[in-house]
């Protein structure tokens, strides 16, 4: 923690308003977690959900045999990798037989481990293993059928990402294809929905893949295919889901709405600022441009309704050196001002705390401050609450990932 | 097992009511069939996700601020509950097994929250008790009409 900026306690008394769970998972995720010899021997493989299948890659570099992610008292899932003890983490213990989180040597809340799925060990018709067909959050069944972005095959690809580094890593130590089968995806979703009160949603994201008679109308195409798989296993012709995906336009949205059961759309703009965007996002600036990205959000708004459709940013990737403002005042002021005129078109942002990790552009570099992410959660679901914007759809329990809309439950 | 009283929660014919403060500080009486105890602490089950009651809960739990339980007994006994709610179990296979008795009990019905309820502190406030407890600590709250002799030599 540089100087200038609060410990967690100063920010707690700072912002009494923020609740300290909500404040702890957020830290969690700017600093990462460890954990000790002692709490992986807790794990039981047989109960226990383990990681390896995230979009996205570790902290250390490492990716199996670890819990995927742990969940606190509140119900609130914290998602964050392992993270080197150099780097200054929070530790997952057990202390007294319990499962707890600790920090500078003092115990701070007892965790609990995600439990496995039923389905994941079980493999489908065509021997693929049904956990890398869908994973799973808590309650939210995640699939990505496609793990490969295009933006990377001219090195264009977002500067925090480490997708396609993290796919090869997939495939060598874990038989992770890129693509899915349609007829596998139907009958793991139709497993999984076997598990009474299990879960409450279906997330699709996939790579961007910009091919087609129209940029990104095979993306669609492969999207449509696999959501009427899915849809297949449902008595109705709509099921709760999102679709995390690149900035279609509207007449690929309306297909999208018209052909399969999915029910909200999420953009993600990861920036929201115009000359940022076309640094840290070149593929998304070079394929379809901030404003129109941000039109294509409001069109989205026409089709899906106020409260299914929004975007994603990467906060504090707006900060990085050599690209980002240089005070967070001014990135905070920025950025809640691009998402407000959002909002009052009926789109909804929503922030995940932005993971340096190792192979990226943007590796080595420094998160925000926990005071400029406890800010920014206040703000986003502030102006959620100004204009109406229910969040349900991407809420603490379908997703998990968002301390902003974490809070939506309660305020 | 446990404590008698909160054991009393699980009988059928007691009437329990769930207190919680909305962000005015105004009361949020909701009669809660489904608050039981272990004898130890106290559990509730939230059908509703969207509910007053689930929401001030939360806040209750993010900002460590007790409610309010309300339990009368079919033998005419009322006491005051005071809780901590200390953990949401919304996932999980202990989740799993009240969604499952859930819908054993109701048919096609969701669950949002299990809430695990710490007691603080039990107060019965059954009228008979509340007045002798005043009585005996409060002696000047009294009509002096009560103590005259003719009264007394009455009774």
């Amino acid at each position: 923690m540089s100087r200038s900026q609060l410990s967690f306690e100063e920010v707690s008394t700072k912002y009494p308003e923020f609740p300290r769970l909500i404040m702890l998972k957020t830290d969690i995720h700017r600093r990462g977690v460890f954990y000790t010899e002692k709490a992986l021997e807790t794990v039981d493989v047989t109960k226990h959900q383990l990681g390896g299948t995230h979009i996205f890659g570790t902290r250390d570099g490492k990716l199996t045999q670890r819990p995927e992610a742990f969940i606190l008292r509140d119900g609130t899932s914290v998602l964050s990798t392992p993270t080197p003890l150099e780097d200054n983490p929070y530790i997952v213990d057990r202390i007294d037989g319990k499962l707890v989180l600790t920090d500078e040597g003092k115990v701070l809340e007892e965790v609990f481990f995600w439990d496995k799925p039923d389905f994941y060990d079980q493999k489908t018709s065509s021997g693929a293993l049904m956990q890398n067909i869908v994973s799973a959050r808590p309650q939210r069944l995640y699939l990505i059928p496609n793990r490969y972005c295009h933006f990377w095959s001219d090195d264009s690809g977002c500067r925090f990402c480490d997708i396609v580094n993290n796919l090869k890593q997939q495939k060598d130590e874990i038989d992770m294809q890129s693509k899915i089968k349609a007829k596998d995806v139907k009958e793991t979703i139709k497993e999984a929905l076997k598990e009474p009160g299990r879960f409450t949603a279906i997330c699709i994201t996939s790579g961007s893949d910009f091919h087609g008679k129209d940029p990104f109308d095979k993306e669609v195409d492969y999207y449509i295919e696999i959501l009427q798989a899915i849809g297949e296993n449902f008595a109705t012709e709509k099921f709760p889901s999102q679709l995390i995906c690149s900035a279609l336009t509207k007449e690929q949205l309306k297909r999208l709405y018209d052909e399969t059961g999915i029910t909200s759309v999420t953009m993600d703009i990861e920036v929201l600022d115009e000359r940022l965007f076309g640094e840290i996002c070149p593929g998304k600036a070079k394929w379809v441009g901030y404003d129109a990205w941000k039109q294509r959000l409001v069109d989205a708004v026409e089709i899906f309704g106020r409260g299914r459709v929004n975007t994603g940013i990467v906060s504090g990737v707006e900060l990085a050196k050599h690209y980002g403002f240089t005070s967070e005042e001014e990135a905070l002021s920025a950025t809640l001002a691009e998402a407000e005129e959002l909002a009052s078109k009926g789109v909804s942002t929503v922030n995940m705390v932005w993971v340096p990790r190792p192979n990226t552009h943007l590796a080595g570099q420094k998160n925000a401050s926990l005071e400029y992410y406890v800010r920014l959660a206040l703000g986003l679901q502030a102006l959620r609450r100004k204009y109406d914007l229910p969040i349900d759809f991407d809420d603490y329990r379908r997703c998990g990932n968002h301390p902003d809309s974490d809070l939506a439950r309660a305020f | 097992m446990g404590n008698e009283i909160l054991n009393r929660l699980n009988e059928k014919e007691s009437v329990k009511i769930l207190v919680t403060v909305d962000e005015n500080g105004l009361p949020h009486p909701v009669v809660k069939d489904s608050l039981h105890s272990d004898g130890e602490q106290i559990i509730y089950t939230e059908y509703i996700e969207s509910s007053k009651t689930n929401r001030y809960m939360t806040k209750s739990l993010w900002f460590d601020k007790p409610v309010s339980i309300l339990l009368l007994t079919n033998d005419e006994k009322s006491f005051l509950i005071t809780v901590q709610p200390h953990r949401a179990i919304v996932n999980g296979k202990e989740f799993q097994k009240y969604y499952e008795a859930v819908q054993k009990q109701y048919g096609d019905f969701d669950l949002s929250t299990v809430w695990i309820l710490k007691p603080l502190e039990i107060i019965e406030q059954s009228l008979h008790v509340r007045v002798k407890e005043e009585e005996n600590k409060r002696p000047y709250f009294l009509h002096l009409d009560r103590l005259a002799k003719e009264k007394q030599e009455r009774i």
